[in-house]
């Protein structure tokens, strides 16, 4: 049965001929669990979903004191009762279709059906087993909170709440999926948010057609341009601090249950060279780290494309005895550099692909196997020359410095290396131009991608460039929408 | 909206101006720096009723079809013109594979015309913010090597006795200007004031203009008798360290200032394409290019191209001011 189908269906006044039809819809799923009992002089079902709800709490909170209910003449009054005398939950959604209904019970509410009522009470009962909060993973910071987002999206509301108290952080909950029925959560700062990104967001969302949504990467593509887009014009974050700092910033987020991370709406070239870290500490140490990551973002794509265009056709930019000192080493290398450079690149990629897919435990073999054996062993047995192995750990260390953009790092890197290899400085630069312009085209909602170094925005230096204090950070009263430039 | 800001117009046409300043072929001396540097104060002048007329909200479409069609020829072979320039340099600034032949010209040409035919694509105002980033960065490297140069340079070069005159000079710094074509048509793109647009960009011109060939002067006025493109030349020459070469640098920003020379003159001719022969849909910014590489593979010299555009390129200014004047005129004649 679709889910069209489910919501046309409305549930009768007949307390079996409902249970029956929820028996069937839900193919006698051994979780659905049925409760019949009488209160108030009226037959009535309790529908729950095993693992999704706590037992206690139903049990405390929702069986105990509704047994004890004194009799009733209708099955509205004892619902009229219960909505006005007992206070079970303080969530307490009515169904009266059987879409919003299972929505519900799969949700860990506990639903209430009675003879004689065409709609369904629901209580908030929710007690499934979720990981807690843990340390994030992948954006490591010294100074700052070490609270990460988990899988539960209310848990991860609640994150974002203990930090903002005021009234203007609005969440929109929502329901996306056809058969997965996930939660989605729009989350804005009503005073700083540009009214027409907020409309786009939503037009984009309220767009969104698929069966079911299992992460970020099912909903990105509809907030974000169809056209070919090298870089990512939405944001990802594991951290409730470094969004809600995007979020007063005038940005956007999108909260999905199940995925311990937010996407944020826009996201700027510069982001990515970011991190919480930069505004914990002195700012010419903040400024000294950003261009750190700059300069290894260069570094980790273009350094074997420039070595090995320098070697292989512009060998009279080198001085006298660094040409000597490469050209001693790569006379015992039997491929050409080209083809060396790409199989060390390779197997790098090969080697973090297992590390990352491997289990712990089989993780530190393979760093061993990798680092010792293969790099080691390659190196004497002169397949690859030490230059060339050194060049690449510079480029790869320079990749790990910036993970937020680990992928077109890798991607680049490579097309980088073929164009240096065959064309040399030229090929490089002609590879340059058509990836600036494609990074200078990524443009959602009317903000520029590479804003604010093009177009420029002198008071967005403030924090790219340079980190000014924090004093003058707030003088700014920065919000995104200083950035906006009409679409195309 | 398509809309560039005038320091984004700046950036655009002179990326084009650097590019024909590194490619410049021929001797010269301060009086040729001094010439250009004038000739872009005289080109503002020339420049201005343009400018005053789209600030009265003029657009392109509005002038008659022989000045649209004039304009997109103009373009055109400007564009052919460049690639002629490019291969030409190309023999003192190696490129892998250019040597070899035709085959090897074409392919160079036919890589840069790929990388515009996808920037064309994405858009004026792709091109104008990854355009304002490239300026950048060339502006940086051009220091860099002006900066190097300056310890090269000889005082001496620039007391040399000149062997031609600021009226010559003024003329090929005209010659030199082919890009007042897509200048006329980039200005419909820019917001604000097109006057002060128009100002700021032969401002800047003649400071480049200025700064580059009195640098290039200084430090390669003793070999000028040998040097085919003084400019290149004098990069060549201007070396920072005692012991590493940086010609890289020189030859990464020749190559993504010709690309972006090129792919203004494409963005121009398809957006004059578009408006006039409407019949033609599709592949417009393909069919430039072919047009340009095939004018850049006849033009027997660069040279032989830009001497056309002393006269070309003040008359791309001047025709859709001359068409509404005369117009004008018909007009009050007809309601005397």
């Amino acid at each position: 049965m679709t889910r069209t189908e489910r919501e046309r269906l409305r549930l009768i006044p007949e307390l079996e001929a409902n249970i029956a039809m929820i028996k069937e819809m839900s193919g006698g799923s051994s979780d659905v669990l049925i409760n019949r009992f009488r209160t108030g002089g009226i037959e009535c079902a309790l529908i729950c979903c095993e693992g999704m709800m706590s037992s206690q709490t139903a049990a405390e909170m929702v069986l105990s004191p509704i047994t004890g209910i004194p009799p009733q003449s209708s099955a509205a009054g004892l619902f009229r009762y219960i909505q006005t005398e007992l206070l079970l939950s303080t969530d307490r959604p009515t169904a009266s279709d059987y879409d919003t209904l299972f929505r519900l019970v799969n949700s860990g509410f506990a639903v209430l059906i009675a003879e004689g009522a065409d709609s369904a009470l629901a209580f908030g009962v929710q007690g499934y087993a979720s990981r807690g909060i843990q340390e994030p993973s992948g954006e490591g910071n010294i100074l700052g909170s070490h609270e990460g987002f988990t899988e539960t999206v209310r848990t991860n509301m609640s994150l974002l709440r203990r930090r903002l108290k005021s009234p203007e952080l609005v969440m929109e909950l929502e329901v996306k999926g056809e058969r997965s029925r996930t939660d989605i959560c729009l989350c804005y700062m009503r005073d700083r948010v540009p009214e027409r990104l907020l409309e786009r967001i939503r037009r984009s969302l309220n767009g969104i057609e698929l069966e079911s949504v299992l992460s970020t990467g099912y909903i990105r593509p509809f907030l974000e341009k169809r056209s070919f887009e090298l870089f990512s014009s939405t944001g990802i974050t594991e951290r409730p601090d470094v969004l809600c700092s995007k979020l007063i910033e005038g940005r956007a987020a999108v909260l999905i249950d199940g995925v311990p991370y937010a996407m944020i709406v826009p996201r700027l070239l510069c982001e990515s060279f970011h991190t919480l870290d930069d505004y914990a500490y002195k700012p010419y140490y903040a400024v000294f780290s950003r261009w750190l990551r700059y300069g290894a973002f260069i570094v980790a794509v273009l350094l074997p494309a420039v070595y090995t265009a320098v070697v292989m056709h512009h060998p009279e930019l080198l001085n006298s005895t660094l040409l000597m000192l490469l050209a001693e080493a790569e006379k015992s290398a039997p491929l050409p550099i080209l083809a060396e450079a790409l199989i060390v690149l390779l197997m790098y990629e090969m080697i973090r692909e297992a590390g990352i897919r491997l289990p712990k435990p089989v993780g530190g073999a393979v760093s061993i196997i990798s680092g010792l054996i293969i790099g080691d062993a390659a190196v004497k047995s002169g397949l690859v020359s030490t230059p060339l192995l050194t060049v690449t750990a510079l480029a790869v260390l320079g990749g790990l410095v910036v993970p937020d953009l680990a992928p077109q790092v890798t991607i680049l890197r490579f097309a980088f290396l073929a164009a240096g290899g065959i064309m040399g400085v030229f090929g490089i630069s002609l590879l340059a131009c058509a990836v600036l312009v494609n990074v200078c085209a990524t443009e959602d909602y009317g903000f520029p991608f590479t804003a604010p170094l093009s177009p420029f925005s002198a008071a967005g230096t403030g924090d790219t460039a340079v980190r000014l204090g924090m004093r003058r950070m707030l003088r700014r009263g920065f919000t995104v929408e200083g950035y906006y430039e009409q679409d195309k | 909206m398509n809309r560039i800001s005038r320091y984004q117009l700046a950036a655009l046409l002179l990326i084009g101006d650097a590019f024909v300043l590194f490619c410049l072929p021929g001797r010269i001396c301060v009086m040729t720096a001094a010439g250009f540097a004038a000739g872009s104060i005289l080109q503002l002048f020339i420049a201005l009723p343009l400018a005053r007329l789209y600030d009265r909200g003029f657009t392109l479409t509005d002038s008659g079809r022989a000045v649209r069609l004039g304009l997109l020829a103009c373009v055109l072979l400007w564009g052919g013109t460049m690639f002629a320039m490019l291969w030409q340099t190309s023999s003192v600034i190696y490129i892998p594979y250019e040597d070899s032949g035709t085959w090897g010209r074409f392919l160079v040409g036919g890589l840069i015309a790929a990388v515009c035919i996808y920037i064309s694509s994405s858009g004026i105002k792709a091109l104008a913010r990854s355009g304002a980033i490239a300026a950048g960065l060339g502006a940086l490297c051009v220091m860099t090597v002006v900066v190097s140069a300056s310890v090269q340079s000889d005082l001496n070069n620039i007391l040399r006795p000149v062997r031609s005159d600021l009226p010559a000079e003024l003329i090929r710094g005209f010659g030199a200007s082919g890009g007042l074509g897509s200048f006329a048509v980039l200005m419909s793109f820019t917001e604000g004031s097109k006057v002060r647009g128009a100002a700021l960009y032969f401002a800047c011109k003649g400071l480049l203009s200025g700064v580059v060939l009195f640098t290039a002067v200084a430090v390669a006025g003793g070999i000028m008798e040998v040097a085919d493109f003084p400019v290149t030349a004098a990069a060549q020459l201007s070396q920072p360290f005692p012991v590493q070469r940086t010609d890289s640098l020189f030859m990464v920003v020749f190559s993504v200032f010709a690309v972006f020379s090129a792919a203004v003159q494409a963005s121009a001719a398809e957006y004059l394409m578009a408006r006039t022969i409407p019949q033609l849909k599709r592949f417009r910014c393909t069919l430039a290019l072919i047009i340009m590489v095939s004018a850049g593979a006849a033009i027997d010299s660069a040279e032989a191209g830009m001497r056309l555009f002393a006269a070309a390129a003040p008359a791309a200014l001047l025709a859709a001011p001359a068409e509404m004047l005369v117009r004008g005129g018909l007009r009050k004649r007809n309601e005397a």
